[in-house]
């Protein structure tokens, strides 16, 4: 009987000892149950890693192939999407059963053992094996990799296979709707207005897909390649030159009057909530909170807000029992400029009560740099952030402003939206997944190594390390000028790899090694590994 | 010279029925000309309607040998009646489907690319990009080939501004999929430029060549792929049995095209070399239309002309092909109506 064990990747080194001893356990408990019988293959997962939920971000290939994912495998391997919910739902590593062809690849490596029972397994066996590109279908659309994460679930970009045209599902499941106040209810008003809604300024719904069975609803959105948070988040003053913050402007006015005449007020806008299409066209997005107005409403009288508060008006922050709903979006516009073109929100706050509290205190005073900067804008904004509603701008005098209508001087090059894991393009995260899918197996070849090549890299390295080290002291022993000091990360990576190593060797020695100028480049592999699978010995491993 | 009262043409047959627009032919009394007549509905929703004047306010801006323009246009009752000149061969696609079912002879090729790369040279020197080259919406006289069909153009210049590139989405352009190229199916930051119309060129040039449209019956993603990849090899002549036997075009396809018919065939070295400049994945190092003009392909039209390849054929060949075949045709349109309401093809 060959038993595999499908273990956490090196990342977590740390569960390696406890995944090992539970897996050892459920191996027993399968051998009664098992219904195969004696050539049995199992598999076994241990999702200890899933509670580093960070890691999902930005490795999303870490979501590890669960059971009911490889044992329904449908004709063509084409997987219909599931989602990894462990977290909560499963804590206890999971049991999965190979299909044939991996089970026959497992054979492959293990029937010229011999020694067909159970066995200790030593860590040092464990072959690791990348993660899979498993493509995944939800209705027409082919998933990609996760591009946000919000409490309400995941988007993750998606292609059309009928056009190719590339798309952002928004993936909500509904007990974590449950978990959010008016979440279910949220939802549904969303789509109801998006389904309205119809403007170049305003993130087109295209399609909406249920999973009963997963309790699951998908929103299809056309796709916005980036956001105006992103944007200024990744320059280091956290600001968009002026001219920029002008067009982006001119296009959120046009939104909001789009918005306005069809009674929706939107409620939460700020950067974001502003999202760019490939040609730079700002798309607002996320109608959560929005409220549509009765066709019948004699005004624009609203009774609940429920927008970020750094951009919520004073009579909201001051619990007015109701306020006019459209003078609210000007006033986050107003501060979603100025957010965007300094850097700064005019109102701050060390908790969102003092926020609240300062917001509500009474009429904002623009400070002399802003007038500085450019008179016009600070009067805008002023004109903008009336506390008083009936004083605030409408988007008529908006649009009659002078900065409103001025053009900016051009100052320099505009903020790039910023690369996505080293991609400045952004291209298509469902490439690899078509690629795993159209050509198979071939790619993936190279996937198995064990934790003994992982050892043998990590000695090399640190020897590589160590005697650069060594040149580098003596070259700094001649200058004297300045110290070494290890960058931070790949000293976490050493820190990483000597844990790990020293595991497995029983050797503490490797703890000192001073692996440091490769570390990072092993670690990058080590987070790659999803999937362990532990066999006794493997043909071409070389020996210890 | 052309009259705007609807009682000087007489409809002759009609070539396309659709819910916005029907194409017609018909001969213009005054001179006796044979013209094409689109005539669209007007009463539609406000978007389908800005850009169908758009459209026809563009065509209308070029004036180029090699591109069918609108020659007239007038509004009569709530129809409006656009002008076209006539071109008795039909497009290329009908050719192909009809005449030469295993694909045009080398030196006709080398004919019509002549002439499109010569249009592409004017709409690109206007900042246009026309953006669905394909055999279908070329279409052929005695003389010359055009191109028609501007449902699909972009231009450079917005609001006064030129930019670099272009940045847009394939949504609902399903029919051009497997023409396109892949910078435009990548829809990421680094945009396109109007290479992605010589890439187009290549994809026709071996549909010409081989009867019948590359990727045909391959899944989208696929193509998708393989266009990433960039290995592609499409021309199919006796040297490709040798080297693509176990390939996967090959077998889609050998149902059409026998074996037999492949090894009678071959393309000249200079062709093979011209298809794969057009299918240049990189669309920095792709030729550029007014270079690719100097390909030593070309030089073959030198003493031929395209009245000479199609000489066996009747010249009203279009019409009585399409009145023939005009079960089958309605059906298509039924089917695509959605996309192909404008683009009228003939």
């Amino acid at each position: 009987m060959t038993v595999t064990t499908m273990e956490a990747p090196v990342k977590a080194a740390h569960h390696h000892v406890v995944g090992g001893g539970g897996g050892a356990q459920q191996q027993e408990a399968l051998g009664e149950e098992d219904p195969i019988g004696d050539e049995m293959t199992v598999l076994l997962t241990n999702k200890n890693f899933h509670f580093d939920t960070a890691s999902e971000l930005d490795e999303p290939f870490v979501e590890l192939k669960e059971g009911h994912e490889v044992d329904i495998q449908p004709a063509g391997g084409v997987e219909f999407y599931t989602e990894d919910e462990l977290l909560e739902e499963q804590p206890h590593p999971q049991v999965t059963w190979l299909n044939d062809d991996e089970i026959e690849t497992l054979d492959r490596v293990t029937l010229d053992m011999g020694n067909m029972f159970f066995n200790r397994v030593d860590s040092q066996d464990i072959i690791y094996q990348q993660k899979k590109k498993n493509i995944k279908m939800v209705g027409k659309y082919i998933m990609g990799d996760v591009l946000g994460e919000g409490s309400y679930g995941k988007v993750k970009e998606a292609i059309n296979s009928e056009d190719l045209c590339r798309l952002a599902v928004k993936i909500l499941t509904k007990r974590k709707l449950r978990r959010i106040p008016n979440g279910e209810q949220n939802v549904t008003r969303e789509i109801h207005l998006l389904k309205q809604l119809k403007h170049p300024n305003v993130v087109e719904l295209m399609d909406v897909l249920y999973n009963d069975e997963k309790q699951k609803m998908y929103l299809v959105m056309e796709y916005c390649v980036g956001g105006l948070q992103e944007m200024v988040d990744y320059q280091p003053d956290k600001r968009m030159p002026l001219f920029q913050a002008h067009g982006y402007f001119h296009q959120l006015v046009d939104g909001l009057e789009y918005l306005h005449s069809c009674r929706v007020i939107h409620k939460d806008i700020k950067p974001g909530n502003l999202l760019l299409s490939l040609d730079q066209t700002l798309k607002i997005s996320d109608f959560g909170v929005a409220e549509q107005l009765d066709l019948f409403a004699p005004d624009d009288t609203c009774t609940t807000g429920q927008g970020s508060p750094a951009f919520q008006p004073p009579e909201i922050a001051n619990g007015h029992e109701t306020f006019a709903g459209f003078k609210v979006d000007i006033w986050s516009s107003g501060v979603t400029l100025y957010n965007l073109a300094t850097g700064q929100y005019p109102f701050e706050g060390d908790n969102i009560y003092r926020l609240l509290e300062n917001i509500g205190r009474g009429q904002w005073e623009a400070p002399d740099w802003l007038y500085e900067l450019d008179p016009d804008f600070a009067r805008l904004i002023l004109g903008m952030l009336q506390a008083d509603p009936s004083q605030r701008l409408s988007l008529q005098e908006i649009r009659h402003d002078t900065w409103f209508m001025s053009a900016p001087l051009v100052t320099g090059p505009p903020i790039p939206i910023p690369p996505l894991k080293g991609d400045k393009y952004r291209s298509s995260t469902v490439v690899p997944y078509l690629e795993a899918y159209h050509y198979g197996d071939q790619d993936q070849e190279d996937v198995y190594f064990t934790e003994h090549d992982v050892n043998q890299e990590l000695a090399r390295q640190a020897q590589a390390a160590a005697s650069e080290i060594r040149s580098k002291q003596s070259a700094a022993a001649q200058a004297a000028c300045h110290t070494y000091e290890p960058p931070s990360t790949s000293a976490a990576a050493a820190a990483a790899g000597a844990s790990f190593s020293g595991h497995s060797l029983g050797n503490g020695s490797m703890e000192e090694a001073p692996v440091k100028k490769k570390g990072s480049a092993l670690k990058r592999r080590a987070k790659k590994l999803t999937s362990c699978i532990s066999v006794r010995k493997l043909s071409h491993c070389r020996t210890s | 010279m052309f009259s705007s009262n609807i009682n000087h043409y007489n409809f002759l047959a009609q070539f396309k029925d659709g819910q916005f627009g029907s194409v017609y032919k018909a001969n213009f009394r005054n001179s006796n000309r044979n013209v094409v007549i689109e005539k669209i509905l007007l009463d539609q929703k406000m978007e389908k309607f800005d850009f169908i004047c758009k459209q026809v306010l563009n065509i209308r801006q070029f004036k180029h040998r090699n591109i069918n323009t609108i020659i007239h246009c007038f509004i009569h009752k709530e129809y409006a009646y656009l002008i076209f000149p006539y071109m008795c061969f039909g497009n290329c696609q009908i050719l192909l489907q009809n005449v030469f079912t295993t694909g045009f002879p080398e030196t006709l090729i080398a004919l019509i690319v002549k002439d499109i790369l010569s249009a592409l040279i004017y709409i690109h020197s206007h900042n246009f990009v026309h953006g669905a080259i394909r055999a279908k919406i070329i279409l052929l006289n005695s003389l010359k080939a055009s191109i028609s069909n501007f449902g699909d153009y972009q231009t450079f210049i917005n609001h006064g501004r030129k930019s670099r590139f272009l940045y847009g989405s394939t949504k609902g352009r399903k029919q051009q999929l497997n023409w396109t190229a892949p910078e435009v199916l990548h829809q990421s930051l680094c945009g396109y430029s109007e290479k992605i119309d010589i890439y187009s060129l290549g994809i026709t040039c071996c549909e010409m060549a081989n009867g019948f449209q590359p990727f045909k019956g391959t899944e989208l993603t696929y193509m998708y792929i393989e266009k990433i990849r960039g290995n592609l090899h499409f021309l199919m002549d006796k040297n490709s049995i040798m080297e693509e036997q176990g390939s996967t075009l090959f077998h889609c396809h050998n149902r059409k095209i026998s074996r037999d018919l492949l090894v009678k065939k071959t393309f000249s070295d200079d062709f093979y070399q011209f298809v794969e400049l057009c299918l240049t994945k990189s669309p920095v190092s792709r030729w550029t239309a007014s270079k690719l003009v100097t390909h030593s392909f070309l030089k073959q039209c030198r003493n031929t002309s395209i009245s000479e390849n199609l000489k066996d054929i009747s010249c009203d060949f279009a019409t009585s092909k399409i009145n023939k075949d005009k079960s089958v045709r309605t059906n298509d349109v039924t089917t695509n109506r959605s996309c192909d309401d404008i683009e009228w093809s003939f």
